[in-house]
C-alpha cells in the first residue's frame, strides 16, 4: 500500500538521483561515523533552537532563564538535556571518526582539502562545546567565560575578540551567546558544504572492487541516527541535566565540561598557557598531517613517524582527560 | 463592483485608526533601566484611560511580584517613585500595568540588581543552603540546585511518542537495508 506513495515522493523530490554508485564498504560501521556527527549535529541545531527562545543572554537573566527553560517550558527539561548529551555524542562520534579517517590514511592526495575542512569542523566543535558550557551562567559556566578571557588576555593582540574588553557595547556573555548560535554555525555550515562537495566529487577512501548505492548507504545512516536520537532521548528522560547555583565571581573551583578535561588536566601541569597550547599542538599536527605523511603508499596503519607521533598526543591527551578527570580541582587563571 | 471593495477596504482602514485613537496605547517609561532591590524607580505612565486604576506586577522568569495599585489622572498619566522590595530576586523582569480585567495595559522592561548589602546565593526556593558540598570562596559552590522538574504526563507521553517513533522508524530502515544488501 505504501509503495505508491513511496514512488511518488521519490519521484517528486528526485531521489532517484541519490541512487549513485559508492564503495561498498560506505555500508560498514566505520563509514557511517562522519553521517552521524552530521546527524547529531543536526539534532544539537533543532534543540539549540528551541532553547534559543528562552535563554537569556545578559548576565542578569541567563541564569535565571535556563532554570526557567528547565521548570517551566513544555519539554524544556527534555529539550537541553537532549541537546547536552548530544553534545558529548558528537564529540566521541568526531573523535571516532577523526581517528578512523587518520588511520585508514584517507587524507592522501588528492583528499588533502577533505580532511583538512573536517579537521577545522572539529575544531569548530571544540569552540561550541566551550562556548556552549559558557551559557548556563552557573559557577562552572561563569568560570569557562573567565577562562575564555583569561587565554584571550594570553595571547595578546589575537585574543582580544575573546575578551571583554572587545567591546563595551554589550556583554561577553552576549557575545558568546552569538558567537555560539551564528558565527560557529555559519563557519561550520560553510565547512560541511565543503567537506560534502569534497567527498561527493573526489569519492571517499574506501576499497572499490564492490559498490552500492548511496542510498541504501544514507537509509542504513539514517536507521542508526533514530535510533541513536532515541538512545539520547531516553537518557535524557532518566538522566536530565542539572544546573550549578548562580554564580559567584572570584572563585575557581569547578571542572568543565567533560569533553574540555583533557585541557584542565594540561593546566594543572601548565597553569593558564595548557588552554591555548593544547589544543594548539593537537590541531596543528592534524592540520600538518597531509604535508607530513606525504610517501606513495597509502596502506592503513602505515604511516612511519608521523603515525607514531599521533598515537603519542592521543595517548597523552588520554593521559591529561584521566589526571583532569581525577585530579583534584585546582585554580589556574588566578581570578 | 471594484468601487463598492474599495469603499469597504478604506471604511474597514478609518475604523481600525479611529478605534486606536479611542484606545490609545498605555506607555510606563523610566529615566532608569535598572534599580537595586529595596530602592525605588521613578516612573511614568502615560496614555492611560482618564481615572484608569492598574495593578503593577513585577515578572520575572522564575518570580512574580504585586507591587500595588496605582490611577492615572484625568489626562491618562501618572507619576511616582515605584519602591521596590528589598526581597526582589535580582533579574530581568517585566514591568507590567494590569487592567481590572486581567489585560496586560502597558509593559516595560526592567533589571532589578542586588542590593548593596546583599550577599546571598541562594536557590529561588531557598532550598539547600549550607550545603556539605559548599566550598570555601564567598559562597561559590560546585554541587546542583535542587530543581523540581515540571514535565506533565502529556510531555511524558509526547517525550515516549518521539523516543518510540524514531526508535521504531530506525530500526525499520536498518532492517530494510540490511535486507536490500543481503
Amino acid at each position: 500500500m505504501l509503495d505508491p506513495l513511496r514512488e511518488a515522493v521519490r519521484e517528486r523530490l528526485a531521489l532517484d538521483a541519490l541512487d549513485y554508485e559508492v564503495p561498498k564498504a560506505s555500508y560498514r560501521w566505520p563509514y557511517m561515523l562522519g553521517g552521524i556527527t552530521a546527524f547529531l549535529i543536526a539534532i544539537l541545531v533543532v534543540t539549540g533552537l528551541y532553547m534559543g527562545q528562552y535563554y537569556n543572554p545578559t548576565p542578569l537573566g541567563a541564569h535565571d532563564s535556563v532554570l526557567y527553560l528547565i521548570t517551566r517550558v513544555p519539554l524544556g527539561d527534555w529539550v537541553r538535556s537532549v541537546h547536552y548529551f548530544s553534545a558529548g555524542a558528537v564529540v566521541l562520534a568526531v573523535t571516532a571518526h577523526l581517528g578512523y579517517v587518520f588511520w585508514r590514511r584517507s587524507y592522501k592526495k588528492p583528499r588533502e582539502g577533505t580532511w583538512w575542512a573536517g579537521v577545522a569542523m572539529a575544531g569548530l566543535i571544540f569552540l561550541f562545546i566551550v562556548t556552549g558550557s559558557a551559557l548556563r551562567y552557573d559557577q562552572e559556566g561563569f568560570e569557562a567565560l573567565a577562562h575564555f578571557m583569561s587565554g584571550g588576555r594570553l595571547t595578546g593582540g589575537l585574543g582580544t575578540f575573546f575578551t571583554e574588553s572587545f567591546t563595551p557595547s554589550t556583554s561577553f556573555l552576549s557575545r558568546i551567546f552569538s558567537i555560539h548560535t551564528s558565527l560557529l554555525p555559519l563557519a561550520f555550515l560553510a565547512l560541511m558544504g565543503l567537506h560534502f562537495w569534497l567527498i561527493r566529487q573526489l569519492g571517499i577512501h574506501a576499497d572499490r572492487s564492490e559498490t552500492g548505492t548511496f542510498s541504501k548507504h544514507a537509509t542504513k545512516l539514517a536507521g542508526i541516527g533514530l535510533l541513536l536520537f532515541a538512545g539520547i532521548g531516553i537518557l535524557a528522560a532518566v538522566a536530565p541535566e542539572g544546573i550549578g547555583y548562580p554564580a559567584v565571581a572570584g572563585v575557581e573551583i569547578t571542572k568543565p565540561f567533560w569533553p574540555v578535561l583533557w585541557v584542565y588536566g594540561l593546566e594543572n601541569l601548565l597553569g593558564a598557557w595548557g588552554m591555548i597550547l593544547g589544543p594548539s599542538i593537537v590541531f596543528l599536527f592534524l592540520g600538518l598531517v597531509p604535508l607530513l605523511d606525504r610517501g606513495e603508499d597509502e596502506t592503513p596503519g602505515r604511516h612511519g613517524w608521523v603515525g607514531w607521533i599521533g598515537l603519542a598526543l592521543a595517548t597523552v591527551m588520554l593521559g591529561l582527560w584521566l589526571y583532569g578527570v581525577f585530579g583534584a580541582a585546582q585554580q589556574h587563571i588566578g581570578m | 463592483m471594484r468601487d463598492r471593495v474599495m469603499r469597504r477596504m478604506v471604511l474597514l482602514v478609518s475604523a481600525g485608526v479611529l478605534m486606536g485613537a479611542v484606545h490609545p496605547e498605555a506607555i510606563l517609561k523610566s529615566t532608569q533601566s535598572s534599580v537595586e532591590a529595596g530602592q525605588a524607580l521613578p516612573l511614568v505612565g502615560e496614555k492611560f484611560d482618564g481615572g484608569m486604576t492598574v495593578n503593577l506586577v513585577l515578572l520575572g522568569a522564575l518570580t512574580e511580584y504585586t507591587l500595588g495599585d496605582v490611577t492615572a489622572d484625568d489626562a491618562g498619566t501618572f507619576t511616582l517613585d515605584l519602591s521596590i522590595p528589598a526581597n526582589v530576586r535580582p533579574g530581568q523582569y517585566q514591568l507590567i500595568a494590569l487592567a481590572d480585567d486581567g489585560d496586560r495595559a502597558a509593559v516595560m522592561d526592567v533589571s532589578i540588581l542586588a542590593a548593596a548589602s546583599d550577599t546571598s546565593n541562594e536557590a529561588p526556593d531557598g532550598e539547600g543552603e549550607h550545603s556539605e558540598d559548599m566550598r570555601e570562596g564567598a559562597g561559590a559552590r560546585t554541587d546542583e540546585m535542587p530543581i523540581e522538574r515540571s514535565t506533565t504526563g502529556a510531555g511524558w507521553g509526547l517525550i515516549g511518542l518521539l523516543i518510540g517513533l524514531s526508535g521504531g522508524v530506525g530500526v525499520a530502515l536498518l532492517r530494510g537495508s540490511a535486507e536490500a544488501s543481503s
